[in-house]
């Protein structure tokens, strides 16, 4: 008898589940099981929805020793990593960008300097959101932390939303990654939504110019100086995301370019998933505010594309016949890369099988990014100024 | 709500208006670079 109380914690363990809130814990265990399905059956970006599903379950079971408990003063793992590595420092999403920018090639952008029009243009979703937002009553900041989706770029959300202390961190991340994943399905509805086919037909010739190595090195310093400049906040985003492409670009340093592309982003991705699961305690989760964060973050990805595709059509306004633009190729100014670039020339190809887009869509994909950390740096520059903070 | 909705709407501007300044002057100096910034072998 002795030896089965010993063990009663089992049963006030499943009790817990139907004892007052207990069920919201049921629910992200649930939330945590259909991540972890999303990753590793339908390939939904499993890097990080792998450990995001996985942290869910481990920080929503009953007295997680993952986590801390105010009772007893102790402090978990996941708790200790999220506080240390994203609340205190924001160090996690930052070092990302250095592998991201290791990671991507500018040639197409940099050969064809057009196309950072697209990486400004395709961010309105994110502005367009935050408006929406507040019109649904949510507060300024908290309204400026939910159109930061629309940046299609995780570490940037997760940065802005941290910095702004939005209690609404976890479902913003949650949306960012779950949207940028969903690329494929919502992007060719937005385009089919505001282009025609004949549009969607339009041909676009490929003569890149050469690119100097000289051009590629002092790219990352340029835009660094100037991105700091006009909006300071964005320093450590873009800077950090211009040094891992530096790394990558000065041919000096392949080991360390090759370490931040692989070892480092690959450490990171893994410890930031889990990290980011420490928001994802049911009180935290499981309420209305949830699924509108969700909704919003649909209409951000949305409105980015279609703000795209509608800028290459009013630049096709003054462009001679043979030069316009495929309205597709705006839409790839979202910084979802290179799933993006990648759906673009799917769709292009399906209109028309000799018609191919991917660069034009690559290096519209590529300024994306940098327009997606500038908007980010933005917003962290102007809303404490309109707030008074 | 209206002072919200106020700020929303003074950080679409300010936020297109920033974005598309940095864009633009990111892309011509990448065209100054492109025009100027050569490697010593493309010289002629």
């Amino acid at each position: 008898m002795e030896f089965l109380e010993n063990f009663s914690f089992l049963w006030d363990s499943v009790a817990f589940f139907f004892t007052g809130d207990g069920w919201k814990n049921l629910v992200m265990l649930a939330v945590g099981a259909l991540l972890i399905y999303l990753a590793l059956a339908k390939d939904f970006e499993p890097s990080l929805l792998m450990p995001m599903g996985l942290g869910a379950i481990v920080v929503n079971l009953p007295l997680s020793g993952a986590i801390g408990h105010a009772a007893d003063g102790s402090q978990g793992i996941i708790d200790w990593l999220f506080k240390v590595g994203i609340e205190a420092s924001e160090a996690l999403p930052l070092l990302l960008f250095i592998g991201i920018g290791a990671m991507i090639d500018f040639g197409p952008l940099l050969s064809n300097p057009k196309m950072f029009l697209f990486g400004g243009a395709a961010q309105f979703g994110i502005f367009l959101t935050v408006a929406v937002a507040t019109l649904l009553g949510y507060n300024f900041t908290d309204a400026a932390s939910i159109g930061i989706i629309g940046a299609a770029d995780g570490p940037t959300a997760i940065l802005v939303a941290n910095v702004l202390e939005t209690p609404l961190l976890p479902a913003i991340m949650v949306a960012a990654y779950s949207y940028m994943a969903l690329v494929p399905i919502i992007q060719p509805a937005a385009i089919k939504l505001v282009t025609t086919r004949k549009e969607r037909m339009i041909r676009m010739s490929y003569n890149p110019a050469a690119v100097s190595r000289k051009t590629r090195i002092l790219f990352p310093i340029v835009v660094t100086v100037i991105a700091g400049l006009i909006a300071p906040k964005s320093v450590s985003l873009v800077g950090f995301l211009m040094f891992g492409n530096l790394l990558r670009e000065c041919l000096k340093l392949d080991n360390l370019s090759q370490t931040a592309q692989t070892s480092l982003a690959n450490l990171i991705t893994i410890v930031l998933g889990l990290s980011i699961s420490a928001s994802m305690k049911a009180e935290n989760f499981v309420k209305l505010d949830t699924i509108i964060v969700m909704a919003l973050g649909l209409v951000a990805f949305v409105f980015d594309t279609i703000a795209g595709c509608l800028f290459a059509k009013f630049l096709n306004i003054f462009l001679p016949e043979g030069k316009k633009i495929n309205p597709m190729v705006g839409g790839a100014g979202i910084s979802a890369f290179p799933m993006s670039a990648r759906v673009i020339q799917k769709m292009a190809l399906k209109e028309d099988n000799q018609n191919h887009l991917l660069m034009h869509a690559v290096g519209a994909n590529v300024a994306g990014q940098i327009g997606s950390v500038v908007a980010g740096g933005i917003i962290l520059t102007v809303v404490p100024k309109l707030i008074g903070a | 709500m209206m002072s919200a909705v106020m700020n929303a709407l003074l950080l679409m501007l300010l936020g297109m208006v920033g974005i598309f300044t940095v864009m633009i002057l990111i892309m011509i100096s990448v065209n100054i670079l492109n025009k100027f910034a050569k490697d010593k072998d493309n010289k002629k």
